[in-house]
């Protein structure tokens, strides 16, 4: 037999030792029967042999016996452990079926504060990579045109600079440009008005789309005079050519003309800054427009050659666009190109956006996290006698600290669950609350849900922050012994270190409570202002109604004018109707700008430019524009007549002075040969954004520029809802052949304006991150006031009976809550005073440091603040002194 | 003492029924078990002692026997094995399986008596 060294029997304490065990049984064996064979005299020899003999063989019997040994030690160990874990887990829930409010309060919180930051996720994840879905997104740059003098302006490109750009830029490995356009779709049920766009043959190809079926464009497919092709999505393959799979070929009509389907798009595939696209046709390289180098419309797109970044392009087109000043200085003078990531393009708008929202859910996710992490601790001062107790009994530390986060992990795991399913419902619901102007802006929102990913994420902090919030209370409570025993509980709870973290808890819970409110309110003036502006039109009573004049029948600018002149008339005696007239682009929906210079001015150093809308009946009076000055554009300003214009009012102030600008003459740079006489000055409208200020514009009269889409506007005496369908009714008795579009009030036109819609929005969800964050604050606060009046009843009581007044005691207790709502409240505001400075793109007629916001922000929660400490204050006020002393 | 004409090999098996069966009277040690069943069996069976183990071990594992270290009457260290009421239980049903089983080959046997 092996020696086996006496310290080796001692390993049995730690844990049974297999090997040990088997030696010490079968030395037994051999002594026992040794012992037994000596007994009937058998010389010595004869007794080794026969107990050989006996056995068999001996290693083998060990190896067997060991591997048996190991596997029940292997067993017994899990068995052990998922019975202490089942023991943990069952005294935890025990812990918190006795404290149902505790239990709740943690959960609630916690499933608010993972439920936010999982919806917030999803959101964010989805925005950023849902917009530049695209093959190698990073090389995709977005190309403008821009002015030397003015670095902001943005302007799409003509035809022929765009081609200088393919023919001079080394820096792209692909170079395309496409036109936004809407078409009506003809043929089948009721006429549709599609999103359509004009794409240079190359465009797809360069996204890096294939389509599902047939193929996408080619080279070949804009020559003049080749049959018309258009490649379709995956949404109008499957609605309107019935999802079929020999739909290659299928000809559609749109604007009534013909096209043979040739590709579809997969489902994912979108481009989100041309919109919904339904169909792609190929650009027209030969049209009119595509010659006119100041014509700028296209927007173009392009893939950067590897290791070429977007400032080297941009400094390559400018060069270009140097030479092409110096050989075109008609259209190209001062001109210059931008290169700027499509990601930023696209993301960039909604990145202010996300960062808040991402900043606000992080404060009520920290508010959360520390609520339950005071109150945790909380909980376990108050259990530090029966811990001590515990351990006096012999319970081992680490076994307590295990059981106490067992039930942080637990309560942790369980909010997190409910935390997800909240955010599963939340997202669901943001998804389905958020409006069509809203999606069609931000697609990713309509297949918004809950991934894997996120999912996953939520639950790692869940975990995190449970054991992150266990662990400091299950050290304190491990730091218990005899002596702890002894000790005045008080003394731990008052002046011990777990005390002063709670109050660390609190005055950071307040900091973010006040954070947000600040957030809130700064949003809040922003929409109140917002809202205030005068848009410089009619917002009550004005309804709106887009047709577009398409089809061959309509060629003839003569046959647009006569349509729009009927239209109108015919709106306009419709009953209740008081004004009615149409525009080229009512305001609010956008719309390009054209450059124009004025008669007997030297050159200007930049050209002037303006908003040119073409206006058929009484536009004007309809959408609520005031003449100021000369007069309307009227029914005698025809094809017949001189040309003439009527000026808003902001721009004939700053080119001509008050009362300057009758009579003057201006050019358009797309057609200087004919010169515009000015007959009116009429009031600003803001045209672009209601957070935009008004913007320059010029109004023509259709009966001299033909315009073949127009928005009729009316005017109503009574309920302008009422209108609409009377005026629908117009449109049809004219040409039922004709979709309308872009149906409704300008009050909700104003309503749906992302200006309004996205502060609202915000408003709306740092207000309840706010008030929840506010919440948790004060009840937090108020337990830990609560907590300490409690603990110093003892104390108070002689206080009384030594003659302090109940007056004095509350200020007492009153100046200890101020003290850490006020240590909050600062806390809070400076950092406020810093972040807000990320607010500043989203606010508006506010400054990020307004300091009314922030006084109002500190004035609410230093009078909750007061609140949650007046409670136990009166508490304390009345503690009876003998019963004080006789308390523990 | 060895004989091969009178021992027996062991059917598989049956060990695990004789240290049960063992056990069934109380608790006893490994050595303890493979003296009774020598000495019981008149010595019928030839059981190696390293088999005798391993089915002990066999047993623990599966939860008929459980052992605890004791000390016996010469106050010598020793593991001691007692039945389980699992273990009582595959006795009982091991036992009857086996009763059939002989009765049988009883049955057999003497239908077809042969001089011996």
């Amino acid at each position: 037999m092996a020696y086996v060294p006496t310290w080796r029997r001692y390993l049995r304490f730690w844990r049974p030792d297999v090997q040990a065990d088997i030696d010490d049984e079968l030395r037994f064996h051999f002594e026992a029967r040794e012992a037994d064979l000596r007994a009937r005299g058998l010389p010595p020899d004869v007794i080794a042999r026969t107990i050989a003999e006996e056995f068999g063989d001996v290693e083998a019997t060990r190896r067997t016996l060991r591997e048996i040994g190991e596997r029940m030690e292997r067993r017994r160990e899990r068995l052990r452990w998922w019975h202490e874990l089942r023991a943990d887990v069952g005294y935890a829930l025990r812990g918190l079926r006795r404290q149902p409010t505790f239990a709740v309060a943690v959960l609630l919180t916690l499933a608010v504060g993972i439920g936010a930051t999982a919806a917030m996720l999803t959101a964010a994840r989805a925005a950023l990579i849902g917009l530049v879905p695209f093959a190698d997104p990073d090389r995709l740059v977005a190309v403008w045109e821009g002015q030397r003098r003015d670095r902001a302006a943005r302007a799409a490109a003509s035809y022929p600079d765009f081609l200088d750009w393919r023919a001079g830029g080394g820096a792209f490995a692909a170079l395309e440009g496409y036109d936004e356009t809407n078409v009506t779709l003809t043929g089948a049920d009721d006429p549709v008005r599609l999103q359509g766009a004009r794409v240079t043959p190359g465009f797809l190809a360069m996204l890096g789309v294939r389509p599902v079926l047939g193929r996408g464009l080619s080279p070949g497919d804009d020559a003049a005079g080749g049959a018309p092709v258009a490649v379709v999505s995956h949404e109008f393959w499957r609605r309107r050519l019935g999802g079929d799979p020999a739909a290659l070929g299928r000809v559609i009509t749109l604007d009534g003309r013909a096209f043979t389907v040739v590709g579809v798009l997969p489902p994912e595939f979108r481009f989100v800054p041309a919109g919904e696209v339904e169909v792609w046709l190929p650009l027209d390289g030969a049209a009119a427009r595509a010659r006119e180098r100041s014509d700028r419309w296209l927007r173009v797109v392009g893939r950067l050659r590897d290791g070429v970044s977007a400032a080297r392009a941009s400094a390559e087109l400018a060069a270009v666009m140097g030479r092409l000043a110096v050989q075109f200085p008609e259209s190209n003078a001062g001109q210059t190109a931008h290169v700027v990531p499509l990601r930023e393009e696209v993301v960039g708008p909604t990145r202010p956006l996300l960062l808040t929202l991402g900043g606000a859910v992080a404060l009520l996710f920290l508010v959360a996290c520390t609520n339950v992490a005071g109150l945790f601790l909380a909980r376990a001062l108050a259990r530090g006698r029966e811990l001590a107790i515990r351990v006096a009994l012999g319970a081992g530390r680490g076994r307590i600290v295990r059981q106490l986060l067992a039930e942080s992990v637990l309560v942790a795991v369980v909010g997190g669950a409910a935390g997800v399913a909240l955010a599963w419902g939340g997202v669901a619901w943001l998804a389905a609350a958020a409006p069509p102007h809203v999606t069609d802006r931000l697609p990713f929102l309509r297949g918004l849900s809950v991934d894997a990913t996120v999912l996953g994420v939520a639950m790692g902090v869940a975990l995190a922050s449970g054991l992150a919030f266990g662990i400091a209370p299950a050290l304190h409570a491990a730091g218990h012994s005899f002596a702890g025993l002894g000790r005045r509980e008080a003394d731990d709870g008052a002046r011990g270190s777990g005390g002063r973290v709670r109050r660390v808890l609190i005055v950071a819970q307040i900091a973010f409570a006040t954070m947000l409110l600040v957030g809130t309110g700064l949003m809040t003036r922003s929409v109140v202002a917002l809202l205030r502006v005068d848009p410089g039109f009619a917002t009550e009573g004005v309804v709106t109604m887009r047709l577009a004049l398409a089809g061959p029948r309509y060629d003839p600018p003569a046959a647009q004018q006569r349509f729009f002149e009927t239209l109108v008339a015919r709106v306009g005696a419709l009953p209740g109707v008081r004004d009615a007239g149409a525009v080229s682009q009512v305001p609010l929906s956008g719309g390009g700008s054209s450059t124009f210079r004025v008669d007997g001015e030297p050159e200007p150093d930049r050209a002037a430019y303006a908003m040119r809308r073409g206006v058929a009946g009484d536009y004007l009076r309809a959408i609520g524009i005031r003449v100021v000055e000369g007069r309307a554009l009227e029914p005698r300003d025809d094809g017949a007549a001189p040309p003439v214009v009527v000026m808003s009012e902001g721009l004939a102030r700053r080119l001509f002075g008050r009362g300057g600008a009758v009579g003057r003459r201006v050019r358009f740079d797309a057609s200087p040969e004919t010169a515009w006489t000015v007959v009116g000055v009429a009031t600003d409208v803001r045209a672009t954004s209601l957070d935009v200020p008004a913007t320059s514009t010029v109004y023509v009269s259709h009966l001299q520029a033909p315009e073949n889409r127009m928005t009729v506007v009316a005017r109503a005496a009574g309920d302008p809802a009422g209108l609409l369908a009377g005026m629908r009714g117009a449109v049809r008795a004219l040409d039922p052949s004709l979709p309308v579009y872009q149906v409704g009030t300008m009050a909700e036109r104003v309503a749906s304006t992302p200006a309004v819609y996205v502060r609202r929005y915000l408003l709306l969800l740092l207000g309840g991150f706010a008030l929840v964050a506010t919440v948790l604050a004060v009840v937090g606060l108020y337990g830990v006031m609560a907590y300490q009046v409690a603990r110093r009843t003892r104390e108070l009581g002689i206080r009384a009976a030594l003659g302090a007044s109940r007056r004095a005691i509350v200020t007492l207790v009153l100046r200890q809550a101020a003290a850490l709502g006020a240590a909050g409240i600062a806390a809070g505001l400076g950092a406020a005073a810093v972040l807000a400075r990320g607010l500043t793109s989203l606010l508006y007629g506010v400054r990020p440091t307004d300091i009314l916001t922030y006084i109002a922000a500190a004035a609410l929660l230093a009078a909750v603040t007061l609140l949650a400490g007046l409670i136990p204050a009166r508490r304390a006020a009345h503690v009876n002194p003998t019963d004080a002393l006789r308390a523990d | 003492m060895t004989d091969d004409e009178r021992e027996l090999d062991i059917l598989l098996g049956t060990l695990d029924v004789l240290v049960l069966k063992t056990l069934s009277w109380g608790p006893s040690h490994g050595y303890g078990i493979a003296r009774w069943i020598r000495e019981s069996s008149g010595e019928t069976f030839r059981i190696l002692d390293g088999a005798l183990y391993t089915a002990l071990h066999r047993l623990e594992e599966r939860g008929w026997v459980e052992a605890e270290w004791g000390h016996t009457e010469q106050g010598k260290r020793a593991k001691f094995y007692r039945l389980t009421p699992a273990g009582r239980r595959a006795l009982r049903e091991q036992t009857a399986q086996w009763e059939r089983y002989a009765a049988g080959m009883a049955g057999v046997l003497s239908a077809a008596p042969r001089p011996t």
